[in-house]
């Protein structure tokens, strides 16, 4: 699966533009989290291997901004392993290992649709992808 | 807790403190032998320490705090410091403490070993519940590594307290008074109108910003009298149409600088429901009732 986030700015939002894209390429696409108003928002979603460039080129033709890749930077300059952000993760993308290192899964991870360990870090070295 | 009667540790222990040598010269302020959680104040030349053992850091919500890494070598002297020492995690417990009760003596749910909580997980009340260090336990190990290279290195001596911590002490914490709440900030604005409006026009302003009472002012801004919603119930049953008739004339007032306490009594004492607010030139600046501070109290 490759994970994508969709950002959706100005009239495009009033169109149904994800259902177009599954009805038009017929691939199913897992919505992991969305937020998303009148004035435009994101969704964070999960493409098949196989067809995610046909996917992805689809979003892009109807005017949706595609980010593939990371989704937050974390600055291990900053970082401590102080383990904060551990307990708020609500899909477990962040662990700490044996040796009491913190790890973050960046295929868990949702990005800037949760930011949840970004206020909890008291060094301020995870910043969201934007 | 691996020296829990603090018998190496006191004024004058010398410590790893932020990547330098410090010293312990005391107990710190919240230092609370008797439940176990012992503090100390330090003293170290911030100017030899290093980034990564010190650092300013921020809690949302909270404020800025400094992350200090210190490091306190415990000589085993004898058998009872090697088996205090050698507390496994399983052996040491703390309570859980339920910050999300906004008092300073919280409940707490429990107990938890410190083994339980370095697994990352706990259970509260059935719950499973994952649980953060908040201090770093590696950081901790490379202190303790670089504080052992710098003993076996002679770079570090160890020291005997001159004075051990006290042992029998116990922290109250500090009761929150709460302090006076001015009218300013609950004021709310009037509704107002002026002396040659209709009686009929002054009923309405009631039923529409539902109040109770309406406030009279001159051109110029400054009180004149106040109408209730009993005066104009009262007018309307003795056929009264005229608003000036009916107003009060003899209104008490609170400036925006007093107390809800003072205002409370004021209305108390002459048995009414509200006081405009005005400044010291009688500008009307807004009302407070006793539906408002009831409600404030109510919150409390």
């Amino acid at each position: 699966m490759v994970r994508v986030l969709l950002k959706f700015r100005g009239k495009i939002v009033t169109q149904p533009v994800t259902s177009q894209v599954i009805l038009e390429q017929r691939v199913p696409i897992n919505i992991l989290a969305a937020s998303i108003d009148q004035s435009g928002g994101e969704i964070l979603a999960e493409i098949p291997d196989q067809s995610a460039q046909k996917v992805i080129e689809s979003f892009k033709a109807k005017g949706v901004e595609v980010k593939v890749g990371e989704l937050i930077v974390v600055d291990k300059e900053r970082c401590v392993d102080c383990g904060a952000c551990y307990s708020l993760c609500p899909v477990n993308a962040i662990t700490i290992d044996e040796e009491y290192k913190v790890n973050f899964d960046g295929n868990k991870c949702l990005g800037s649709t949760c930011g949840l360990c970004v206020d909890a870090c008291p060094f301020r070295a995870i910043t969201l992808v934007r | 807790m691996k020296d829990p009667d603090y018998e190496t540790i006191g004024v004058g222990t010398r410590i790893f403190l932020g990547g330098a040598q410090g010293y312990v010269i005391g107990e710190g302020t919240q230092h609370d032998p008797k439940s176990g959680f012992g503090t100390i104040m330090v003293r170290g030349d911030a100017k030899k320490m290093s980034p990564e053992f010190i650092r300013g850091a921020a809690f949302t919500k909270y404020g800025t705090t400094l992350y200090v890494g210190i490091g306190i070598p415990i000589p085993i002297l004898n058998e009872r410091l090697a088996a205090k020492a050698a507390l496994k995690d399983e052996e040491i417990f703390t309570d859980i403490v339920d910050y999300g009760v906004p008092r300073r003596d919280r409940p707490k749910l429990g107990k938890v070993s410190y083994k339980e909580l370095k697994s990352g997980k706990i259970t509260i009340k059935g719950r499973d519940v994952k649980v953060s260090p908040l201090s770093s336990i590696r950081k901790a190990r490379v202190i303790a590594e670089t504080l052992k290279r710098w003993i076996e290195e002679g770079k570090f001596f160890l020291t005997a307290p001159v004075e051990r911590l006290p042992r029998d002490t116990v922290f109250k914490p500090m009761k929150q008074i709460e302090g006076p709440v001015f009218l300013r900030s609950i004021v709310r604005p009037a509704v107002t109108c002026s002396e040659d409006e209709d009686l009929e026009d002054v009923a309405s302003k009631l039923i529409e910003n539902s109040v109770n009472h309406i406030v009279v002012t001159g051109p110029d801004g400054k009180l004149t009298g106040i109408v209730t919603s009993w005066d104009i119930t009262k007018a309307v049953a003795q056929g009264i149409t005229d608003l000036r008739k009916v107003i009060t004339r003899k209104v008490f007032t609170a400036l925006p600088d007093e107390t809800v306490d003072v205002a409370s009594r004021r209305m108390a004492q002459h048995g009414i429901s509200a006081l405009p607010i005005v400044d010291s030139d009688g500008r009307v600046l807004g009302i407070v009732t006793s539906e408002d501070i009831a409600k404030l109290l109510g919150r409390r």
